[in-house]
């Protein structure tokens, strides 16, 4: 049984895990960190999402750590000196209320948006149809508009935190299935197939499977599994510019630079594959219709799916678990466009083994048993 | 000899039988290039049998029909598609 | 049809999905009744079309045959989704027979794209079932007898066929004297359809491939020549033709999305089919509802095809007499039953034979260059698939995530393949997994998918 010995082990190639990871390297620590995954290059949730950010959200959280996240997409090329760049596209979000009720969300929302200078605005129905003329009227209400939130090549950015982190040092292996995880004279053991790694420090970044690796060590975390599937059409002319959030329908809409439209409806179901279900598409076409009558003549070319994480109070869970050393990153559905700043607050906290961020203080996992939910108005489970 | 009649591409005329093809029809009269895509390429006809969707044309305002399963019908409007496919835009 | 009659003779309600207006499939291509002219086959080939597309028309109405019919989508559960018009309905049946067939296998070239490519099958379709000739001077390539036939029916129907460039030479079956002896009615077409390329005095040129094809907006030359075993061409063979029409065609690839996407396990055989669902003597594959019948099921031709139908046909009959048990049922024996098994054992032994003249070295992928299309449509070229294959993305599903071919129109009927084969070639990967199948095998609008019916449940 061979054994590798590490400083820090990273498990999880995802977003959370690839991120954290290179901003440990900006540390300048010294520390060895080694990433694993079980899977290949994103093949994970981090390969399967929209791959959308914004800053439009009603609690301060979550605006800042995806404030912090759009300035990060917005010089990534720079940040991670990938010339190939991440095919960042900006045109907005248009979050959108079909009845009162979420209107008056969204209105509070904004208010608290514009306390962190987000430049979002609010719109009336007419204004939304005028931005986007395929949308449906059917009690469409209105919505509010913010021009710097958007979205990027998943594949794009991974690759380059992942190539930015290779480069200063990070050992990075795939295919590398973690077992269990034992702890021993105060050092963790993963348990690979026919190998261990030793690690002073641990980070759980398997997102909705991180309690199967905690369970064997007494730790529980309320984190369960929510399967979805998405749908992308034949590349179209441009007929959505922002991406659209439907808080009443929960859908997403992201048409792609090449012209492929990409919605990810989300519904209760249960389960962790990815399979595609029979009675998906008979569900979400009428929605999809409803929502937006221009997209009924667009063929409809492939689904797949995707696996999210559920949290509580869904809000990602960060931070260190009551066995010291142990950290865990769940996305709550959100990895992608919180990473930069989820990744430099997990870094921070791992290497230094403190941190003082106030963010982060929100988002540990030990607020469950304080009684401590937090309730974010804007949510699409997107 | 069955009966002919003509048809539009691109603004000119085209003969076709009766039960004819829109794409056969265009092969008789010498016109191969049935659309243009996103990068600029010239394409056509292919697999012949409605499976590589290469011939896909406007046809009388419907936009992504295949040529080569469509039967041309006489005044049929064909229209060259040019990049993206317009999905009945509006 | 074969299956469709056979099921209907057991006492089943058969349910015919057929993408064409008409029955047929490729082999049988019926034209559209109207057109006038000839199909330029040779006669017994004609009689046997006739023969069976009269048997199915003894039967079909009193089945729900359903012509303009694509199925999109099969699930574990043994749905099967169905484009109808302008919706789609959900039929829920106790047994499911693909004969769903092939379609051409593409071998990428610099110039493949330009409009006057044409599979050779393709070209006969337009010649068949169109009464159409697909240009005025052509080239034929590739490899078996699709060639062949099709140069000598282009000659028949008054195009020029400039050249007709085999990788092999037909003789090469002489090699297997005993399987050709059951083939012998086939061979004797062969040879009807040789004789009307010499008589036209069509150049043949044994060895040579496409390595070309020139034109600006569309093919007005090809370049043919050998390539050696590293499929860099040798110097000095290369011949340009002037001509309009390139014809190739390199054997095929079975069309068994629907069987991956239901979850039947899939099998590997890069001559035969490609992917290929697992399937037993009966046709079943490894789901208990769900059989496969013909070229679906691995190549053999259409008289495999035929006699199979009726094997596989009484097969799914008994599966929905027996409720679909885990272990094969015993199907009962009938006359029809008795000869059909003689005739694909028969006409097997001959398709073996005819199998090895559609092997193709793995070498022809090295005709592309860095800048020849993969994809056509999403434009991924050969540089970019090379990239992902640099980067360590080695698994067909990794190669299509990252630089997207197979991501379009086709649902990567053109290309994929040929991913798999070009990561074999330039990174030792084993072709063998298959990207992970999902709906949907074709394109769907919402409108459509939105106005869906289903089937009451039972």
């Amino acid at each position: 049984m061979s054994a590798v010995t590490t400083d820090v082990l990273v498990i999880g190639a995802g977003f959370y895990g690839l991120s954290s990871a290179w901003s440990m390297t900006r540390l300048r620590s010294g520390a060895r960190i080694m990433v694993v995954d079980h899977g290949e290059f994103a093949s994970g949730a981090s390969g399967r999402n929209g791959a959308g950010f914004r800053m439009q959200w009603g609690l301060d959280l979550n605006i800042l750590l995806c404030k912090e996240s759009t300035a990060f997409f917005e010089n990534a090329a720079e940040l991670l000196d990938y010339p190939r760049g991440i095919e960042l596209k900006q045109d907005g979000y248009l979050v959108l209320a079909h009845s009162q009720k979420a209107l008056d969300k969204l209105n509070a929302s904004i208010a608290i948006q514009h306390r962190y200078q987000v430049p979002s605005e609010l719109l009336d129905a007419d204004a939304c149809v005028e931005m986007v003329p395929s949308l449906g009227r059917n009690r469409l209400v209105g919505g509010t508009y913010c021009a710097r939130d958007g979205s990027a090549s998943p594949f794009r950015l991974l690759d380059a935190l992942l190539v930015a982190s290779r480069r200063e040092g990070v050992d990075v292996r795939y295919g590398t299935r973690v077992e269990r995880i034992d702890q021993r004279d105060g050092v963790f053991i993963a348990t690979i197939r026919d190998a261990t790694i030793e690690a002073e420090r641990v980070l759980l970044c398997t997102d909705w499977a991180v309690p199967q690796l905690l369970e064997p060590l007494g730790v529980e975390l309320p984190v369960t599994s929510l399967p979805k599937e998405a749908i992308v059409t034949v590349p179209c002319t441009p007929r959505v510019k922002p991406i659209l959030i439907s808080l009443e329908h929960k859908i997403s809409v992201n048409q792609l630079a090449r012209g492929s439209i990409v919605f990810v409806p989300t519904r209760a179901r249960e389960g962790s594959t990815v399979e595609s279900t029979s009675d998906f598409l008979g569900w979400a076409a009428p929605k999809v219709v409803d929502l937006l009558p221009g997209v009924a003549d667009v063929p409809v070319l492939r689904t797949w799916g995707c696996v999210s994480s559920i949290t509580p109070d869904m809000q990602p869970i960060l931070g260190e678990t009551p066995i010291e050393k142990l950290y865990v990153a769940v996305s709550s559905f959100r990895g992608f466009m919180t990473c930069p700043a989820v990744g430099r607050m997990l870094a921070d906290l791992v290497v230094n083994g403190v941190s003082d961020d106030p963010v982060l203080a929100q988002l540990t996992p030990s607020r469950f048993k304080a009684g401590n939910t937090i309730i974010e108005p804007l949510l699409n489970q997107e | 000899m069955s009966t002919t009649f003509e048809f539009s591409f691109e603004g000119k005329p085209i003969a076709a039988r009766e039960g004819q093809s829109v794409a056969a029809a265009l092969l008789e009269a010498g016109e191969r290039c049935l659309r243009i895509d996103e990068a600029g390429n010239a394409k056509g006809a292919v697999c012949g049998i409605g499976v590589c969707w290469e011939c896909r044309c406007g046809i009388d305002g419907v936009p992504d029909t295949r040529a080569c399963i469509t039967v041309a019908r006489p005044g049929m409007i064909v229209r060259r598609q040019h990049g993206l496919s317009p999905c009945a835009d509006t | 049809m074969a299956a469709a009659i056979e099921a209907t003779a057991r006492g089943c309600e058969v349910t015919v999905l057929d993408e064409s207006a008409r029955p047929g499939g490729q082999i049988y291509r019926q034209a559209d009744p109207r057109l006038q002219g000839t199909e330029f086959a040779e006669p017994t080939e004609l009689a046997r079309k006739k023969r069976l597309l009269g048997r199915f028309d003894e039967i079909v109405h009193a089945i729900d045959y359903r012509a303009n019919a694509i199925a999109y989508a099969a699930f574990g559960n043994g749905e099967i989704h169905v484009q109808v018009g302008d919706g789609t309905e959900v039929l829920r049946p106790d047994a499911v027979v693909l004969a769903t067939g092939v379609r051409e296998r593409a071998i990428p070239f610099p110039g493949w794209t330009l409009p006057g490519v044409m599979f050779a099958g393709g070209a006969q379709a337009i010649l068949k079932a169109q009464r159409t000739c697909p240009g005025r001077i052509a080239v034929v390539a590739g490899c078996g007898p699709l060639p062949i036939v099709v140069a000598s029916q282009l000659t028949r129907a008054g195009t020029k066929v400039a050249a007709l460039a085999s990788l092999r030479s037909p003789l090469s079956i002489l090699g297997s004297p005993g399987g050709l002896w059951h083939g012998r009615d086939i061979i004797r077409e062969g040879v009807g359809y040789g004789r009307s390329l010499l008589q036209a005095g069509v150049a043949r040129l044994t060895g040579y491939v496409p390595v070309r094809a020139l034109g600006t907006g569309h093919l007005e030359a090809v370049q043919l020549a050998r390539i050696d075993e590293h499929g860099q061409v040798v110097p000095g063979t290369v011949r340009e033709i002037a001509c309009d029409l390139l014809a190739v065609n390199y054997g095929f690839i079975a069309n068994s999305e629907l069987a991956a996407m239901a979850g039947a396990r899939i099998r590997h055989d890069p001559d035969g089919g490609f992917w290929l669902p697992e399937t037993d003597e009966n046709g079943r594959t490894s789901l208990p509802w769900l059989f496969a019948a013909g070229d679906t099921a691995g190549l053999r031709g259409a008289l495999v095809a035929e006699s199979e139908g009726t094997i596989v046909g009484a097969a799914a009959a008994t599966a929905v007499d027996t409720a679909v048990a885990t272990a094969a049922p015993t199907v009962a024996a009938s006359d029809a039953l008795t000869e059909a098994i003689a005739v694909r054992s028969r006409y097997s032994r001959f398709a073996r034979v005819v199998r090895q003249t559609l092997s193709v070295p793995v070498a022809l992928w090295r005709t592309a260059t860095d800048d020849t299309v993969i994809c056509r449509c999403e434009n991924v070229l050969l540089s970019e698939v090379r990239a992902a294959l640099e980067s360590g993305h080695h698994s067909l599903n990794a190669i299509k995530r990252n630089e997207r071919p197979g991501m379009g129109w086709c649902g990567g009927r053109m290309c994929l393949h040929s991913v798999a084969v070009l990561a074999e070639l330039h990174a030792g990967v084993a072709p063998g997994k298959m990207m992970t199948p999902r709906p949907m095998a074709r394109p769907v609008t919402f409108a459509a998918l939105a106005r869906q019916k289903r089937a009451a449940a039972e």
